[in-house]
Parts: structure tokens; sequence; C-alpha cells
């Protein structure tokens, strides 16, 4: 159920700071919220952070690449080498996770680093 | 590991990434914006994206706006403003050039004011150096003042500016279109200078003749004697615009002829050279030759096609005017296009108004040269041309009596050549008054009086009325010339080699209601040899006469027909010279045969058309052979037509082949070897390949040259010779056919583009398969805006604040 909350923090904070700030926050974001409330395993919060990040800007790119008819992201894919519009859409989301995830993973680190000695995370969900 | 390493490690990755998705990229040869920033899909690119307008409303508010402004758009973005002034209507333009056209209107006016480099490196430095060097910014600035004796006009502009910078205000950074982000630029503010900036450009397009480069070039190879049998200034048979000679004044001076054989010194080889393939097509018929008894203008200028279109179609709307047209971004008013009375189309006069002069230096390092016998000093201008991320390049330029000096700076041969061009000299003339006065036109009267404002670039103006009046008239200042004039680069160390004034108004080749019914021009020459100016240009022999067959041989001309003449392919070069050349091959074959029974039209999917240009232009080489100007310097080959007149005479020496001295050829002997060598060139192209459309397709370039916004190698009909003068690069920009029918005066339209220059736009290109396809759009002048023809329910509300 936390790492549901987390993640739905995660979404509305990625969309928000991506579409009225700076694309970069979407790291500081994830990284914020895995540093104050880490799982357990790196690896729930890496998934997490991905799965969210990705949802975005993936879905984003969807909705507006579907509403162009695949205009731009066909134009855009040849300048980038891409095989085709549908490639850039997944890459936009590839990069959002990754983003987000390693800014996860990032957070989740940091507050583990800052723990008692046998490893255990000083607040861990 | 522990802990404090991972978290080490991944910041260090993260803060790798983050760098690498902040900077900019090179992809091969091309340079992408940050990765990040681009694709995030609420800032980056994808906001570009637009989908359909349809059912969408946007509202706007404006301290300028005097009262409110509604937008409506048709089915292909097509606006149709109703406004209840001037100035409110042309803010409305300004606010749409800028929403759909932003971009081009900056690249316009930079290309102008020499900072393309500023924004695309030192690829595009010549460019400026050359916009700095024939000083186009000072042109701005004269146009300026010009301008200003026109208060009315300068409202009008201002209200235009006002419009491109409401919008341009309202922009977000994250909706700057594509080719900002893809160049990390933003937009600037917009002024009047710059909307000069645009219209000099169009001059720049037009007039901007450096021929006298090439035929300087071609004399000194030649010899006068040669050079005059082979560059005749007229063909022996012509259909000029002015076919009436009612304007030919009979009482004014001869001029001796200009003088060129003192100048060896001319013997240099010059630079520069000459864009082939500008040109347009306009006509117009009273109602005694049309079926349905209304008269009917057509008009289609022929330019450079690049994505986006140099047109942006609209309709504006007052309480005192309707009109639709076509305009220019950059530009406040309706270039080309018709009202509830009248319709009027342009086409360029082609008359050679700059000339070249060499500058003789006395001391050339401090700017002292001679004129009549004493020193003059020129004036240095020192253009510091900001290049981005290269230090500054500083051009040293002198300006002289005439004009700047073109050629002639450090690590340049020594040229020295200045240039004077009439688009320098605009006097008091304001060519938005004469737009204005063609918006509001109701008869003749109108459009004469608008005339009379317009200088550069001289045009030939077709008009109808509703009324059954048609008219055409050259317009545009002049310069009065000796003959032989300008043809060559002239001494610039005589005051007397100067112009002798302009042709007056009233002096300008002009027709009205002709006996024939019609008018006609496609950039040939305005008049019979004996109207006593003398002018020479780059002239057209062939599109006006095709034209004139087409209109003398329908009966009854209906609007189809009058699109079927617009997108002819019908080769009247073709037509006239093949069988001429044909009578001297002997051989039998289906080949031949073909070629006999072809129709000449350069059809996209024949191969006939590849090959008659094949044989074509190897007679020509063979026969010209005594031309042997370096092939990196420009030269002039004569025109086909010249060709076709020498052929009248097949032992005349020019037929002697120079490579063989101990033989003596003939225009048959030519006309053979010609044959045999295009054939064999021609069978060495692959059988799919040879079909005209693929030989010399048509390409639509994005304005950055970027290819996946590009539209390259479309396979289409015609060449710079036929009616549809589509070549490699230029074609049909507007296709436009009015029919002047009163209280209901509507059209058909097309160009080849879209109304949005955004490529991400489903507008940005939708236009180019139907004008591939010879299709047009109806048009008509709608007076509700709740009943748009095919609206598609879009609207924009522009109130006053």
């Amino acid at each position: 159920m936390k790492n549901l909350l987390k993640i739905v923090i995660l979404i509305c904070g990625t969309w928000l700071w991506s579409y009225y700030f700076d694309w970069r926050f979407s790291f500081i974001w994830s990284f914020v919220v895995m540093l104050l409330v880490p799982s357990r395993w790196s690896w729930v919060d890496l998934a997490i952070g991905i799965f969210s990040g990705s949802v975005v800007w993936l879905t984003a790119a969807l909705v507006i690449d579907g509403g162009n008819g695949g205009i731009l992201s066909t134009r855009l894919a040849e300048i980038f080498g891409l095989p085709n519009g549908p490639t850039l859409v997944i890459m936009c989301g590839l990069v959002g996770g990754i983003l987000t995830g390693l800014g996860a993973l990032c957070g989740h680190f940091l507050n583990n680093s800052l723990l008692i000695p046998n490893g255990t995370p000083k607040n861990t969900v | 590991m522990s802990n404090i390493w991972k978290f080490i490690i991944t910041l260090s990755v993260s803060i790798a990434l983050l760098i690498l998705l902040s900077r900019n990229l090179t992809l091969g040869q091309r340079s992408i914006p940050a990765l990040g920033h681009f694709i995030n899909p609420f800032t980056g690119l994808w906001t570009q994206a637009e989908s359909g307008k349809a059912g969408s409303q946007e509202e706007f508010s404006s301290p300028f706006l005097s009262d409110s402004v509604r937008i409506e758009f048709d089915q292909r973005l097509v606006p149709y403003v109703y406004a209840s002034n001037d100035a409110d209507a042309f803010y409305a333009q300004g606010f749409l050039h800028a929403k759909n056209r932003l971009f081009q209107m900056e690249l316009t006016a930079r290309a102008i004011y020499g900072r393309l480099s500023e924004i695309l490196g030192e690829e595009t430095l010549q460019r400026d150096v050359f916009a700095r060097r024939i000083n186009f910014p000072g042109i701005i600035e004269k146009k300026y003042e010009a301008w200003s004796h026109h208060p009315d006009m300068m409202a009008l502009a201002s209200a235009y500016v006002e419009g491109v910078n409401d919008y341009i205000g309202s922009l977000e950074p994250q909706f700057y279109p594509l080719e900002y982000k893809l160049l990390n630029i933003q937009p600037e503010e917009w002024s009047i200078r710059k909307t000069l900036a645009v219209s000099v450009s169009l001059a720049a397009t037009l007039n901007l003749n450096l021929d006298d480069f090439a035929q300087t070039n071609t004399l000194w190879n030649l010899g006068p004697e040669l050079h005059h049998k082979l560059f005749p200034i007229f063909p022996d048979t012509l259909l000029p615009i002015d076919v009436e000679r009612n304007t030919y004044p009979d009482s004014i001076p001869r001029l001796d002829s200009q003088q060129y054989h003192h100048f060896e010194y001319l013997r240099d080889q010059f630079p520069g050279g000459v864009e082939k393939g500008i040109g347009s097509n306009n006509w117009a018929v009273r109602s005694a030759l049309t079926r349905d008894s209304f008269p009917i203008l057509a008009s289609d200028p022929h330019l450079r096609l690049t994505l986006p279109n140099i047109w942006y179609e609209l309709q504006l709307r007052t309480p005192e005017w309707h009109t639709h047209g076509v305009s220019i971004p950059g530009m406040p008013s309706i270039i080309i296009g018709f009202n509830e009375n009248t319709a009027w189309g342009l086409t360029n006069s082609s008359l050679d108004v700059m000339d070249a002069y060499k500058i003789k230096w006395i001391d050339k390092a401090y700017g002292i040269y001679e004129l009549d016998g004493q020193d003059h000093q020129a004036i240095l201008r020192e253009e510091v041309i900001h290049i981005k991320n290269k230090p500054d390049h500083i051009e040293k330029v002198y300006d002289t009596w005439w004009g700047p000096v073109l050629y002639g700076h450090e690590g340049e041969a020594d040229h020295n050549i200045a240039v004077k061009w009439i688009t320098t000299e605009p006097g008091e003339s304001c060519d938005l008054k004469t737009m204005w006065g063609l918006m509001r036109a109701t008869n003749l009267e109108d459009y004469t009086r608008a005339l009379e404002h317009f200088y550069a670039p001289g045009q030939n103006i077709v008009f109808a009325s509703v009324d059954d009046t048609i008219a055409i008239t050259v317009q545009g200042h002049f310069p009065v010339k000796k003959p032989d004039q300008g043809r060559f680069i002239l001494d610039g160390s005589f005051t007397e080699n100067d112009w002798q004034g302009i042709i007056p108004q009233e002096h300008l080749p002009r027709m009205v209601n002709p006996e024939r019914q019609y008018v006609i021009s496609a950039n040939e020459w305005p008049t019979f040899p004996e109207y006593p100016y003398f002018y020479s240009g780059r002239f057209d022999y062939y599109r006006g006469r095709t034209i004139s067959r087409y209109l003398q041989t329908r009966p009854a001309l209906t609007v189809p027909q009058m699109m079927e003449i617009q997108t002819s392919n019908f080769n009247l070069k073709a037509a006239e010279l093949l069988p001429r050349m044909l009578e001297f091959i002997d051989e039998d074959s289906r080949f031949k045969d073909s070629l006999i029974h072809w129709d000449y039209h350069y059809e996209a999917d024949s191969p006939l058309p590849t090959f008659a240009e094949m044989w074509i232009n190897e007679c020509m080489r063979l026969s010209f052979d005594e031309i042997t100007v370096p092939v990196a310097l420009p030269r002039k080959n004569p025109e086909e037509w010249r060709f076709r007149e020498l052929l009248d005479d097949p032992d005349d020496p020019v037929f002697d082949i120079q490579s063989t001295p101990e033989i003596r050829e003939n225009a048959g002997d030519v006309i053979r070897e010609a044959w045999d060598s295009a054939l064999e060139s021609f069978h060495l192209i692959p059988s799919d390949q040879r079909a005209w459309g693929r030989s010399h397709s048509l390409s639509i370039p994005h304005l950055l040259g970027i290819s996946e916004f590009s539209h390259l190698d479309l396979k289409t009909g015609g060449n710079g010779d036929t009616v549809n003068a589509t070549t490699r690069t230029n074609g049909p920009s507007w296709r436009m056919i009015v029919q002047m029918v009163p209280d209901s005066v509507h059209a058909h339209v097309i160009y080849p583009g879209g109304q949005s220059g955004n490529p991400g736009s489903p507008y940005y290109d939708n236009f180019i398969s139907d004008w591939l396809d010879g299709k047009y759009y109806p048009v008509r002048l709608e007076q509700n805006p709740d009943q748009i023809s095919h609206s598609m329910n879009y609207s924009i509300y522009l109130a006053p604040q």
C-alpha cells in the first residue's frame, strides 16, 4: 500500500515538475521521496522510480502523439536516427523512467548510508 | 560494498546522465539540442505535435485593438478575419503570421540583415557577408524613411507589428516553434524595419540581377561581333506584354549607345552568378472570351519552393473592403488576391535594374578612387558579423558614389566592382500603399492610383474587374539607359556612365481592354523593340506565347480550362525546335518516330522530355563551343530561341565545331553528332530512371534544409519553359483563378505547402499532394463568420483590453 502511495506521489510530482519547471526536477523529486521513505530493497525503489517516470513521460508522449497522428514523432525519429515514431515515444518513456529511477536509487542509497551499522535504514517502509 | 559507495556510484552515474541529457549533441553532421529538455513531453518537442483544431476557441486581448476581431478558420486552416477597421485587420494579420510562421519571418529578416551566422554558425557566413556588402540594412533604412512620408501606412504597419509582438509576448518558451528549440534560440521582437527587410528580400529574390558579370566574361571571350550575334536583345519574332504600343512615347530624345571598347582592363574574369528559373504567369480575359460571360483572371507566381511556403493565405474583411489572397509572412497586406470587385496578380518584370561599375582606385588603402578625373573618397563601413561559437567576422566595405563595392575585399581576386541597384532609391515610394490600394480597389482608377506608389521589384501587374475591365501594367522604377548600357560592367570612373533618369510612370508599358480581349505576362519582353527606352534583362520566350495560343484556340473559356492552362506541361520550345532538328536525322527508328509523333508535353512519366533536353543541350554545347570561359567562372550561353533562329542558315559558321579545324561542319553535322551523343547518354540511364519526373524531380526543402521536414524527389512534369514552370527547385508557388462574377466573385486556389509553419502540424504540408495532382480549392468571400464554407469551427477572438 505504501509503495502504491509512493508511486502516486512520484507520478504526481514528476508530472508537476516536468510540466511547470525543469525536467531535471523529476530526478530530484524521486531522490527526495526515496530519501525520506525508502523501501527495504533498493531494487524496489528503483522499480518504483522507473515505473513512475516512465508512466508519466510515456503516457504524455502517447497521448500527444496519438492526437497528432504520429506526424511529428515520425519526422523527429528520422532526425534521431530511430526507425519510426513509436520508437521515439518509447525512448521518451525510457528517459523519463531512467531519470526518476536513478533519482530513486540515489535517494535510497543515501538514506541507507546514513544508517545504523547493521544496515537497517533509519526509515523503512 | 558499503551503502555510501553505492550512493556515490549511483550519484556519479546520475550526474553523468544529467549532464549528457543537458548538453547539445552531434549526430553525424547535425547538432541535436539537449535531449532531456527536447524530449520532455511537457515542454520539449512534443508541444509542437499539434492535434486537430476543430471545435476549439481561443481568446486574446490587447490594449492596441480598438474593437474586437473575430477570426474563423476553414478546414485548410485558412483564416477569415472580421475586423471593424483597417488597423485591427492588420493587427490580426500580424498575430496570425506570428502564430503560424514566426520562424520563417525571423529567418527572412535575419538573412537580409546579414545575421544568419549568429544562429546558424559559419555555414551561412558568406550569405551574411553578401547581405552586408550590398548593404541590405542600409536599404531598409532608406525604405523606412520613404514610408515615413506616409503616416497612414506607418500606422497600419505599426498595427501589424503590434499583432506580431503581442503574439510573441504571449508565447511561453515551451511553445516556441520547433526550429527555435532545435537552434536553442528565442524569438526576437518584430519591428517595421524587419517588415521592410522582408520586402527587401523579395526585391533581392526577384531583381538582384548580377548577369553583368557573366555577360562581361562572355563578351571578352567572344569579342563584340560574335557576342552581338549570339546574344541579341530581342528575338526576330516577339509577342511582348504590351502588344498595342499605346504607351510608347514618340518625343523622347534618342541616346547614344554605351561604349565599352575602351575598357581593356575589364578583361578580368568576374565572380557572381544568377539563378535561373524564377518566373511567373498571369493573364486576364474579358467576358467576350468566356463561356459564362464573366472576366477571368489567373495568376501563378513561380518562386523557389520551400517548407513552409513563401505564402500565407487569408481573407480580411472590414466594413470598407473584403479581400482574399496570399500574404508574405512578415509583411502586412495581401500581395496577390481578389476582392468584391477586382482581382490582381503579379509577375516579375525581369528588367535589369542593377548595374556594375569597375572602380579605378587611386589609393585603395585609403579608399580614394577616380571619378571624372578627380579624387573621390569612398566611405569605409565596418560590418561586424557575429558567428555562433566563433569569433566575430569583420567585413570592411567601401561605399562609393555608385554604391557599395560588392567584390574586392581582402582574400578575393581584385575585382573592385561597385553596384548600383534601383531598390536602393525608393524616393518617397511606399509599396504598402500599392498593396493596400489593390486590396480595396473597386475599379480601374483605383488600380491605377495604387500602382503609382510601387517602385521595386518591378512587376507586371494584371487586373480584372467585375465591370469587364482588364489591364496590365509593367510597374516599377526602371532606369533610363543608353542602348546597351548596363549589359556589361561599366567604367566607374566616369559619371556619364550613370543612369539617365527613371522612365516616367506614363511611359511604362500598359494595356487596358486590348482588342484581342486578353492580357498576359509571363516574364517576357514588355514591349516591341521600337519602344524608345532601352532595356535588357532575362526574359522568357515561351510561356507567354503558349498561354496566348491556348487563349486564342479555345472559343469559350471556362475556369476548368484555365486550370488546364495553368497546369499545362506543353513545351513550346520543344515543339518549335524538335521538328526542325529531326529534319536532319536520317535514321529510321521507332525512337525517332515517337519523337515525331510526340505532343511535346513534358509529362512526369514520359522519357521523351529527358531525351529532348539532353539532345537540345548537346546541340547547344556543340554549336556554341566558341564560348570558352572557364567552367569555374560565370558565363552566358545563348538562349534556345537564338539557336532556333540560327538554324535558318544551317551553314552559319557558328555551327563549325572548333575542335575539328580540318572539317567545316554545318548545323546538320552538329545536330546528328548531338543526337548520337545524347542517345548514348540516354541509354546509360537505367530504364526506370528515364521518365522526366525521375530525371528532373522537384524538391521542396525545409527552410533550414532539414530533410525530415522536407519533401524531396517529387515526380513532376513541366520545366521552366512550360506554363507549369516546375524545375528541380522552383515552381508555381501559388495558383489562383478568379471568376469576376458581380456580387459573387470567387476563386480556385492552391499552393505547395500548408498554412502552418510547424513541421508537427497536420497543416504543414497538406496541400502538396493536391498541388502535384493539379487540384484546386474553391474559395469565396465569406460574408458571415457563422457560415464559413468548410468551416473547421475553430475561432480566435481578439478583444480590446
